[in-house]
């Protein structure tokens, strides 16, 4: 059992379920299935934290007639939950800090890509997020060359974003996309099933080979 | 273009029959359950829609012998034949190939499967085979293939597509190890049931209570978790992907409306959770499917579905819940990268029966560290669950290594392995190392096959009749009967199938 240390809203449906790391090893990029005791259900979470932090972050959006995620916001300090992993092969096996990663998310799939910057910070990398809405940016200072595409709440000219934006979809903006097509640069993919097929095409169609590319799929 | 997609009848000397198809294990059986290959039948729907003459070649439903399979197909003429296979039948599979090749030189021979995906060169080596397939999306595939093959008058020079390894006619081999991993199952063809002559499959299944029962076009293809150590749906070039409910809804209201369906399962590696399981119950229950006599059922996880989707599944009439306990002891079950705890399997089937779904648990032996403790400990937790009455029904098999997974990659690289036939890979006998006598786990499945014959056990099951449900009437009279005839063959296949050379050709 692990004790929770805090809830920390991400803004939007996002939310950061902070507990004790007690030693717990994991590789950056993997996920943890995570439970309440007493209630029998368990769901997997990618892990947001650096290898150096002495907590664990996970990500995690609250579903509206969610099972689990709604019960997990509503934790306190110092309560238990279970965590069982850590899973998944969605992470950097040859480091080669020579090579450019341009690392492609919708949604809390943003988050293996933000315990992957944290923990190799002079890493050469590009971050696409695709959101739903402005409340749903990740703000987290250490994250650089990020790039956001906001499909909902298009006009929202009241909020101030720091980051590169643009509207629509990821999937709409290829034309953006296309210059950083190259052979040399290494693809990930995290988040929904149809984004991920369709950024795959793409990448396809530009010629970049499966071997450069590796996904992990969020439901 | 004339295509077959075939699976020949594999017999053994005993007249015992083994099924390939899909992630499921080749067990030599006498009664044989009839299973339809999801994905390749979508493949052969596909095919037709795109105008091919497809024929749907399945030798053991189809109840032929051999030499009449394969006279018919060699009749059939076809300008590309599909197989699948997996390791136990390779050797056949290759064989079968050849002679095949022999009188149809200039057929294309095309090999799907997760053993030969993991190793292509191997079977086009061993083999006439001339494509191997490196994608387990054998539809989408085949389409792109056929395509090709279509535009370039059958010539194997120079394929442009992704996903498959293949002989040049200088004998070279190509392997482009290229593919998409992940395709979008919605573009995927609903299952054409005549085409596949789905009835072969409807009766011979212990699954179904009710007959005739058919197989789902599956929701989920592979598993949305896919980390188990021992499962083919696991690996980095094995994803998922999951099909949207009125699809699937659709399906379910034609095959009872127009095939007269008594009971569909969905084997997707795991089915829906959460609101989509819910949505899809509401969908079910919405169309008044619910009232129309047929039963529900799919695979899912321990921790996967809380109370208010159980009942709302209860309520649309699910029946059957298939789910892989796998071991009573928690060290083998992080080992096996399963994901809960035995502590949590206890909850989620409480919650199961409560609602008067059937828990079907699978669960495995011999696993290469399995001390004698930890049998015990899988013997005792499988023998309380179903005194009980947490669980319906079981099946208990030996941990086989296969196809290549990870547990399959641990036993070779630890040296574990003892022997190197793939032919002894049939599940009939351990072929790894173990910290205990073979025999310690033989004796431990025939003592989890004799709860079926416990008075605890009956006497639970008759207590199930106070629920006065239709489903435990059925269940105690026509099901355990069939599930009386299927342990005692599970306990006849340890006993004597093992010692049996099989009947290659």
């Amino acid at each position: 059992m692990y004790k929770v240390i805090d809830i920390i809203s991400n803004g939007g449906g996002n939310f950061i379920l902070r507990v004790e790391r007690n030693n717990l090893s994991f590789i950056p990029g993997q996920f943890f299935s995570l439970g309440i005791p007493g209630i029998p259900i368990n769901r997997e979470y990618s892990v947001t934290s650096s290898l150096n932090d002495i907590h664990l972050d996970f990500l995690i959006r609250e579903v509206e007639d969610g099972t689990l995620s709604s019960k997990l916001r509503k934790l306190k300090k110092n309560d238990e939950i279970k965590i069982l992993g850590p899973f998944g092969e969605f992470y950097l096996k040859k480091m080669d800090f020579k090579k450019k990663y341009i690392f492609i998310a919708s949604g809390t799939g943003i988050a293996p890509f933000i315990s992957i910057i944290k923990s190799n910070q002079n890493l050469d990398y590009e971050l696409f997020h695709g959101v739903r809405n402005f409340e749903d940016i990740y703000h987290d200072r250490i994250i650089k060359n990020y790039t956001v595409f906001i499909s909902r709440n298009k006009r929202d000219i009241s909020k101030k974003i720091t980051h590169k934006h643009f509207n629509g979809r990821i999937t709409e903006n290829f034309d953006f996309l296309q210059k950083y097509i190259k052979q040399e640069y290494l693809y990930f993919i995290c988040g929904n099933s149809s984004m991920v097929s369709d950024m795959y095409d793409f990448l396809e169609k530009n010629k970049i080979t499966s071997n450069k590319i590796f996904t992990e799929l969020f439901f | 273009m004339k295509i077959a997609i075939s699976f020949p009848p594999i017999i053994n000397s005993l007249g015992q029959k083994a099924m390939v198809s899909q992630n499921r294990n080749v067990q030599y059986f006498s009664v044989p359950t009839y299973l339809l290959g999801i994905i390749h039948a979508q493949a052969a729907t596909s095919l037709k829609e795109m105008g091919h003459d497809v024929l749907w070649d399945d030798g053991n439903a189809k109840l032929k012998s051999y030499d009449v399979w394969f006279h018919e197909l060699v009749e059939f003429k076809p300008k590309v034949i599909l197989f699948e296979s997996t390791t136990p039948v390779m050797k056949f599979i290759w064989n079968t190939v050849d002679q095949l090749k022999n009188k149809l030189p200039e057929t294309i021979m095309i090999m799907s499967g997760y053993h030969s995906m993991k190793m292509p060169e191997e079977t086009l080596k061993n083999s006439k085979t001339d494509v191997v397939l490196l994608s387990n999306h054998v539809d989408f595939l085949m389409k792109k293939l056929i395509l090709e093959l279509d535009l370039k008058n059958n010539n194997l020079e120079n394929l442009e597509i992704d996903g498959v390894a293949y002989v040049k006619k200088n004998k070279e081999i190509i392997n482009n190890k290229s593919f998409k991993k992940v395709e979008n199952i919605n573009n995927s063809s609903i299952i054409d049931r005549d085409l596949v002559e789905w009835k072969n499959y409807a009766y011979e299944n212990g699954n179904f209570l009710q007959v005739p029962g058919t197989y789902a076009t599956s929701v989920i293809r592979d598993c949305t978790f896919g980390k188990c150590t021992f499962c083919r749906y696991n690996g980095p070039e094995i994803s998922f992907s999951i099909m949207q409910i009125k699809k699937s809804v659709d399906e379910y209201e034609n095959l009872i409306n127009n095939y007269h369906v008594k009971e569909i399962f969905d084997d997707s590696g795991v089915w829906y959770r959460g609101s989509d399981a819910r949505n899809f119950a509401k969908e079910i229950i919405s169309r008044g499917l619910h009232k129309k006599n047929c039963y529900f059922g799919f695979n899912t996880r321990f921790e996967y579905l809380d109370e208010e989707t159980i009942k709302l599944l209860s309520e649309a009439n699910f029946r059957f819940v298939l789910i892989g306990l796998e071991s009573g002891n928690d060290i083998t079950l992080e080992k096996l990268k399963k994901g809960y705890t035995r502590e949590t399997v206890k909850e989620t089937l409480r919650l199961l029966t409560k609602y008067n779904l059937h828990p079907h648990l699978t669960i495995m032996v011999g696993y290469y560290w399995e001390t004698k403790e930890m049998l015990n400990d899988t013997v005792s937790f499988v023998k309380y669950l179903m005194f009980s009455g947490l669980a319906r029904t079981l099946q208990v098999t030996l941990c086989t290594p296969l196809d290549y997974t990870p547990y399959h990659q641990e036993c070779i690289d630890k040296k574990l392995m003892l022997t190197e036939d793939y032919n002894d890979h049939d599940m009939s006998k351990l072929i790894v190392k173990t910290p205990i006598n073979h025999e310690e786990y033989y004796r431990a499945i025939k003592e989890m096959y004799s709860i079926a014959f416990h008075p605890k056990f009956i006497l639970r099951q008759i207590k199930f009749l106070l629920n006065f449900k239709k489903r435990d009437w059925q269940f105690l009279i026509t099901y355990s009967f069939r599930a009386i005839r299927r342990v005692r063959q599970h306990i006849f296949n340890l006993t004597n199938a093992s010692k049996l050379k099989k009947n290659e050709t």
